[in-house]
């Protein structure tokens, strides 16, 4: 479009909406300057257990209905959940019951969304060229942040440097 | 191996930047020309408060913590306002600690700093905004 480079680009929350993220990215990588950076959020997947298979009993129970009564049908579904459903069981992911359609309808009825770990996005970021600078808040991402015993914070080990291959799927942080 | 203990993590927010660029990306070790900013508050604030109460709480990864700061930390914190460098938050400390007649080098006011910034930083609560120009 004639644009020139970006010395910074925000992507928040679209590259796991994409049919090909690594496609999007790659679209990113391509305007970005020499010496840029990029901000980006991709859903984790261990804090969003139980929206998965939420989705997909939505998607079947709704079968070829129409779009509009998709909410309705999820609602009553989301209301009807037994209490050892995952999606009720996860006190994390609220958005659902927050009471506005947009973040019920993003969570639940979206057309195409798919969530990460973290190595998954360490290899996601390797094969477009980049390298992460920091995880945000960094203390998330720090074993010893859930650990109270000291010998248990000694253990945890970084994994062994990429050599090619993907990332361990659950790899941590470097 | 921190999101598979939290469990929490339902979002992943990072930065990245070309593998080949390694003059950019996060900052490393304190340096004077740095310029730290607290990011979405107000450092009056948060320094009456630490005064007040020497600690914080946060939820970090679904987990409540509780983090104790120095004493010296809510001077410090009132001096962060997004444009000084650390050397000069550490000159005007130690402008008013020589009434004090205690004194301040830079070694010391890097440990101070240290310190806190160990604490807020992971919180997402204090980050580098740049560098004066030397």
């Amino acid at each position: 479009m004639g644009w020139r480079p970006f010395d910074y680009i925000d992507c928040c929350g679209v590259l796991h909406h994409l049919a090909d993220p690594a496609a999007g990215l790659a679209a990113l990588v391509a305007v970005l300057a020499t010496g840029g950076g990029l901000g980006l959020m991709l859903y984790g997947e261990l804090g969003r257990t139980g929206v998965y298979p939420a989705q997909r009993a939505i998607a079947r129970l709704a079968g070829d209905g129409k779009a509009g009564e998709r909410p309705a049908l999820a609602r009553k579904l989301t209301e009807a959940l037994p209490d050892g459903n995952w999606l009720k069981r996860n006190d994390h992911v609220m958005d659902h019951l927050a009471g506005d359609d947009a973040g019920f309808y993003d969570l639940l009825l979206h057309s195409r969304d798919r969530a990460y770990l973290v190595g998954e996005i360490m290899t996601l970021m390797a094969e477009a060229g980049l390298r992460i600078s920091a995880f945000m808040p960094a203390g998330a991402y720090r074993p010893e942040t859930y650990l109270n015993d000291g010998d248990l914070i000694e253990r945890p080990r970084p994994c062994p440097r990429r050599t090619g291959g993907p990332w361990p799927r659950n790899c941590p942080a470097p | 191996m921190a999101e598979e203990l939290s469990g929490a993590l339902k979002t992943h927010a990072f930065y990245a930047v070309r593998r080949a660029d390694k003059e950019h990306g996060a900052a490393q070790g304190f340096e004077p020309r740095m310029v730290t900013v607290l990011r979405e508050m107000r450092a009056d604030r948060l320094a009456a408060s630490l005064s007040q109460l020497p600690g914080l709480n946060a939820t970090l990864g679904g987990v409540s913590r509780r983090f104790e700061v120095s004493t010296q930390a809510p001077a410090i914190i009132a001096l962060i306002d997004g444009k000084r460098s650390l050397r000069q938050i550490h000159g005007r400390l130690r402008a008013r600690m020589g009434k004090t007649r205690a004194k301040m080098s830079w070694p010391d006011f890097q440990g101070e700093f240290s310190a806190l910034f160990n604490i807020l930083h992971p919180l997402n609560m204090l980050l580098f905004a740049g560098a004066t120009l030397d």
